[in-house]
């Protein structure tokens, strides 16, 4: 076997709500289904803090990594969690959500503002982006109604020091991607669903490699399909090392808990 | 950690960053640009053709952008000349627009009929706006069945396949593909596989952005690997994607170089080198 060593940026623990007939269901299926396509590493979520409730799903998301059967899989494993502002307290303190992280070993933040309804906005989510830009927590998003491409570049624009990844990326991105990649060093996208034909090669010829985090989105969508387009790609092997995984492990190991 | 990884020499090779071990027969592709996005690989015939080589790609069907989108009669001529071009790696399905009068339509068709490189005919239901069984249709299915011609149709929906599962058990002899079984409506999916399963000439393709874990088991398990084919929508979407899913899905190997290319060129048998 060549020595890609994939890590996965998006993978979440638990059972979705609605899922594909005859899909075998489970944590530790997941991780064997991430192993049988040569995954050995993942950043991951609970679904329970997405579709469900973000301070218990991060809960039982430490309660799931601990588990035997999920540690007898044998893969490499790193905690992300989704948050929501601070205005509502559900989050305590912004000191006492970066012990909390700390003493969790959270190595990624979701934000999801259609899922848990709120702004995506300054006004509303700016001391999230605060905090996640003076920790350097790389902070996960995807594009929506409610946060789009204008969003982005604002927050952006506002933030240039947050480590910012955009997730459900597809076909129809690079006529704005393209421009945000232009004027933001710190924005990078998933690999796994971006599939604008020769996207990966292009995206390496312009900016080089350190825009593509390789993600998947398991168990919903094949690691599989995320792997074949890494593996494929035209671009050489130390490129395609760091978008299989040396991309994720730099800002996963850049995190200061403490500024 | 203890190796899991499955022994399918189509896995190993992507691991090892190799082309698949078989030659691959893409039922779903197109040409050229489109309006919706920017194609960064390019979609003309000759960079396809290039990017074909190095991933084992043997042939693709292919409706040119332009049919579906904004002139039936150029996108055809332009899909039948990349396919002389190229002779063995383009076939053509001809676009059949029911918005317009089916004389216009199959006009078309009779143009480009002799062109040995022509294998069937392209609906699509959402640019069109019109579901597979509406009657606008019946005359490229009758053209179809009296050519022995394939019909792809794009079929986005549970109208869709309840379009298709009309029209198929009224055209028995016409082999129908849907491509992107159904879509992302999980319950059109399903109904797609039913159609593939209960009728002889309904064919389900793996074509989709959003490619879901399971599906290709599901598809296999429920309608015979010989009912489901590689398609990827070149150059509209990289194929890449999907050639890992299929690669990597839990179904035995024989299955996969069914599904990668042999269903294909059994489907098209007489009219394929």
């Amino acid at each position: 076997m060549a020595g890609i060593r994939y890590i996965d940026a998006n993978v979440t623990l638990g059972v979705e709500n609605v899922v594909f007939q005859g899909r075998a269901l489970g944590s530790r299926n997941t991780l064997d289904r991430l192993a049988e396509c040569g995954i050995a590493e993942a950043l991951v979520a609970h679904n329970a803090a997405v579709e469900g409730d973000p301070v218990s799903g991060n809960g039982l998301l430490s309660r799931t990594l601990g588990e035997r059967d999920i540690v007898a899989a044998g893969l490499t494993l790193h905690a992300a969690w989704a948050l929501v502002p601070f205005a509502t307290g559900e989050m305590g303190s912004v000191e006492e959500l970066r012990a909390r992280l700390e003493a969790s070993s959270v190595r990624a933040v979701l934000l999801y503002p259609e899922m848990h309804s709120y702004s995506g906005a300054e006004w509303c989510s700016g001391e999230v982006y605060e905090l996640c830009e003076a920790m350097r927590m790389p902070v996960f998003t995807r594009l929506s109604l409610d946060f789009g491409y204008d969003a982005l570049h604002t927050l952006l624009t506002n933030h240039p020091g947050l480590r910012l990844v955009l997730r459900n990326c597809d076909y129809r991105m690079p006529r704005n991607i393209y421009r945000l990649f232009d004027l933001f060093e710190n924005l990078a996208v998933e690999s796994g669903r971006y599939s604008a034909f020769g996207g990966i090669e292009d995206v390496v010829r312009r900016w080089g490699p350190g825009r593509l985090v390789f993600g998947s989105g398991s168990p919903g969508f094949s690691a599989g399909a995320a792997v074949g387009m890494v593996a494929l790609a035209d671009v050489g092997e130390e490129a395609r090392k760091r978008i299989a995984g040396g991309n994720l492990l730099s800002l996963m190991e850049g995190i200061r808990y403490h500024a | 950690m203890r190796d899991q990884r499955t022994e399918s020499r189509f896995a190993t090779s992507l691991l090892d960053s190799k082309a698949l071990p078989t030659e691959i027969w893409d039922c779903h592709g197109h040409l050229d640009a489109v309006r919706y996005h920017y194609i960064p690989a390019g979609g003309d015939a000759g960079s396809m053709v290039a990017f074909m080589d190095r991933l084992g790609v043997r042939a693709v069907c292919i409706s040119h952008h332009m049919v579906v989108t904004a002139d039936l009669q150029e996108g055809n001529r332009l899909a039948c000349e990349a396919a002389t071009r190229y002779p063995g790696r383009y076939y053509v399905y001809l676009g059949y627009n029911p918005n317009y009068p089916a004389e216009y339509s199959l006009a078309d068709l009779e143009r480009h009929a002799r062109n040995p490189a022509v294998v069937g005919i392209k609906f699509h239901t959402s640019t069109h706006v019109a579901n597979p069984d509406d009657p606008r249709y019946r005359p490229a299915f009758e053209y179809a069945r009296d050519k022995g011609l394939v019909i792809l149709s794009h079929t986005w929906g549970t109208r869709d396949i309840s379009g298709v599962a009309k029209m198929v058990r009224e055209f028995p002899t016409v082999p129908f593909i849907m491509g992107h079984s159904g879509g992302y409506e999980f319950a059109a999916v399903y109904d797609a596989l039913r159609v593939a399963r209960e009728n002889e000439n309904a064919y389900l393709d793996l074509c989709l952005s959003g490619m879901f874990d399971g599906q290709i088991e599901l598809f296999v398990k429920e309608a015979g690997a010989r009912k489901v084919l590689f398609g990827s929508d070149i150059p509209f979407m990289d194929p890449r994607g999907n050639l890992g899913r299929v690669a990597f899905a839990r179904i035995p190997d024989p299955d996969k170089e069914r599904i990668l290319g042999a269903n294909l060129k059994d489907l098209l048998r007489n009219r394929v080198r």
